[in-house]
């Protein structure tokens, strides 16, 4: 990280919020909650009584249609939503955070700190940097430097799974190989946010175990390489090796992108 | 024996017979008898199996063997028909004979309405095949009627 | 014409059969024959193999194999798997032991596993009992094994998809 970018990291960002359909109970918590966490990150949090805000938290007292015709209703704010359910919700448009009733505080402050992340990201003006060798000075695993490997070491729950369409084939590459976040953003084609957050679920939830760049000369090893009996060099058909082959087969069983 | 396409609906016979004490017991004199009468071959181990692998009845040299033979020779006998089936010289393969450097494995289809089975029959470089299909097919056409 | 293969293995009844009829471009052709034992519930069971066919390229074939269930047959497993791409694994979550089941393939079937890719999938899943995938994962972290779990209904076609897909990336992740 160049200098500039770690003050970055300590100044003030403003995150407007909101709360629809929640139960007098949690809204209590998630302001209290909020107010202990501001004192402790570096976020201005600021609750409006409109939905052009920058975070709506939904509650469990709406319905999962009316919080559609809800969102559509909105006519501008950001694309963060925090939703108290039992069940992961997705979307194309939205990021939706997720905390299962009943609310507690520390899953609600966990999803907090996910939300001040998402909102540096796009607040930064810069593209992130290449990651000297010197240790950040925030020191947190979060941000997964370029010398950290991420190696799965048990396959991920549905539920964690769910919350981005694109996390099943991610876990199911991180599982074959263990990958740096460049690495994983390379080779999944996802943005840098993207993978952060799937990193930090993972990493949260104990799915993974990170190595620094020591390990990594041994880890990369250990990524399972296709054995010398791989079929490609037998007959690798129409050319082109493994990749080749693997290319026609998609095409072959008719994914729309090979 | 069935060798099947999705196409075709292969639940259209009766319900599978289980192998009943009647049949067991049948079939355990039968093949004594048969082994008897070549026991100058080399038969090594001999079974009598349903077409899905499980012992009717054996003379083996141990229980072990015996099962596995039922096993390997059900395998056996259904890639055999999809041969049979698939080059187009016929629909179900009536026996097969696997050459060793030691011996034989002499598999026989046992085409018994009531439960298929399958005779397999382990033997040493001695055996004189010939005769020992000649007594085969005699003893599966008892089995047959059983 | 040049051959590959994906296996497809499991427990009797888990769909194994099924699977490969939902995306072959044949109809599978299989070995089945009169079940004689009664506690599997089924009226045919496989002894050697199914197969179905997706084409690649004008002479190049991918072949889906499926293997028979019972562990009676794992000498067919061992010859199955010989140059397989990689290995579906499915399980009938309604069976009395589906994580010993699974135990069974993992151990049989390890070498081919670990140098190639898998996919575990539960068939027939029942979330209100148990085991639950998380079991499922937790047995495989134990036997240092990290590969998808997902429940499945294999008779969709774009089920299996998803399902070869997951194989597919992880094939790709290793190249």
């Amino acid at each position: 990280m160049t200098q500039d970018d770690i003050a970055s990291e300590q100044e003030e960002i403003p995150v407007s919020y909101t709360a629809v359909g929640c139960t007098h109970k949690d809204l209590v918590l998630l302001k209290s909650v909020i107010s202990l966490y501001g004192t402790q990150g570096n976020v201005a949090w600021d609750f409006q009584r409109s939905l052009e805000v920058d975070l709506v938290v939904i509650g469990t007292e709406m319905k999962p249609f009316e919080v559609i015709s809800l969102l559509r209703s909105r006519t501008g704010g950001g694309g963060l939503i925090l939703w108290i359910s039992d069940s992961p919700y997705v979307s194309n448009t939205y990021q939706i955070l997720h905390c299962k009733p009943p609310l507690h505080a520390f899953q609600l402050a966990e999803q907090l700190k996910q939300v001040e992340f998402l909102m540096r990201g796009k607040l930064a003006t810069r593209p992130a940097s290449p990651v000297s060798s010197a240790p950040p000075a925030v020191a947190h695993h979060d941000a997964f430097p370029e010398n950290t490997r991420v190696e799965l070491v048990r396959w991920p729950s549905p539920e964690l799974l769910a919350e981005n369409r694109n996390f099943w084939r991610m876990a199911a590459m991180l599982g074959a190989r263990s990958m740096t976040l460049n690495e994983l953003a390379e080779r999944s084609e996802q943005p840098r946010e993207i993978c952060q957050r799937f990193f930090r679920n993972l990493n949260h939830a104990g799915y993974v175990s990170l190595l620094d760049s020591d390990d990594a000369q041994q880890t990369a090893a250990s990524a399972h390489p296709l054995p010398e009996e791989a079929p490609a060099r037998q007959n690798s058909g129409s050319g082109g090796g493994l990749r080749g082959l693997l290319r026609r087969i998609r095409i072959g069983l008719g994914f729309s992108s090979a | 024996m069935n060798f099947t396409t999705k196409d075709n609906d292969p639940f259209e016979h009766d319900a599978p017979q289980q192998v009943n004490e009647e049949l067991r017991t049948k079939a355990k004199y039968i093949l004594q008898m048969f082994v008897e009468k070549l026991h100058d071959m080399g038969i090594k181990s001999a079974v009598i199996a349903t077409s899905d692998g499980f012992d009717v009845a054996a003379v083996a040299m141990s229980e072990a063997e015996g099962t596995r033979l039922s096993a390997l020779s059900s395998s056996i006998s259904a890639i055999g028909d999809m041969a049979v089936k698939e080059i187009g010289t016929g629909n179900y393969h009536q026996s097969i004979t696997i050459e060793s450097e030691s011996g034989y494995i002499f598999i026989m289809d046992i085409r018994n309405p009531k439960c298929p089975m399958i005779l397999s029959v382990a033997t040493t470089k001695d055996a004189v095949l010939g005769k020992l299909m000649y007594y085969a097919k005699q003893m599966v056409a008892k089995m047959i009627e059983v | 014409m040049i051959e590959h293969k994906i296996l497809f293995t499991g427990t009797v009844g888990a769909g194994k059969t099924t699977a490969i009829q939902s995306v072959s471009e044949i109809p599978v052709v299989c070995t089945d024959v009169l079940n004689s034992d009664p506690s599997l519930g089924k009226e045919m069971t496989t002894v050697a193999l199914d197969y179905g066919e997706v084409s690649l390229a004008r002479t190049e074939r991918l072949r889906l194999y499926g293997t028979p269930g019972q562990e009676r047959f794992s000498f067919m497993w061992k010859v199955l798997a010989q140059g397989a791409l990689g290995l579906v694994i499915l399980i009938d979550h309604t069976q009395p032991e589906p994580l010993a089941d699974l135990e069974t393939y993992l151990k049989y079937f390890r070498e081919l596993i670990q140098s190639t890719a898998c996919v575990v999938v539960i068939s027939k899943m029942d979330e209100s009992r148990l085991p639950a995938i998380k079991d499922f994962t937790e047995l495989m972290q134990k036997h240092h094994m990290v590969y998808p779990v997902v429940a499945a209904d294999v008779r969709k076609r774009e089920q299996v998809l998803w399902i070869l897909d997951l194989l597919l990336v992880q094939m790709e992740a290793r190249l």
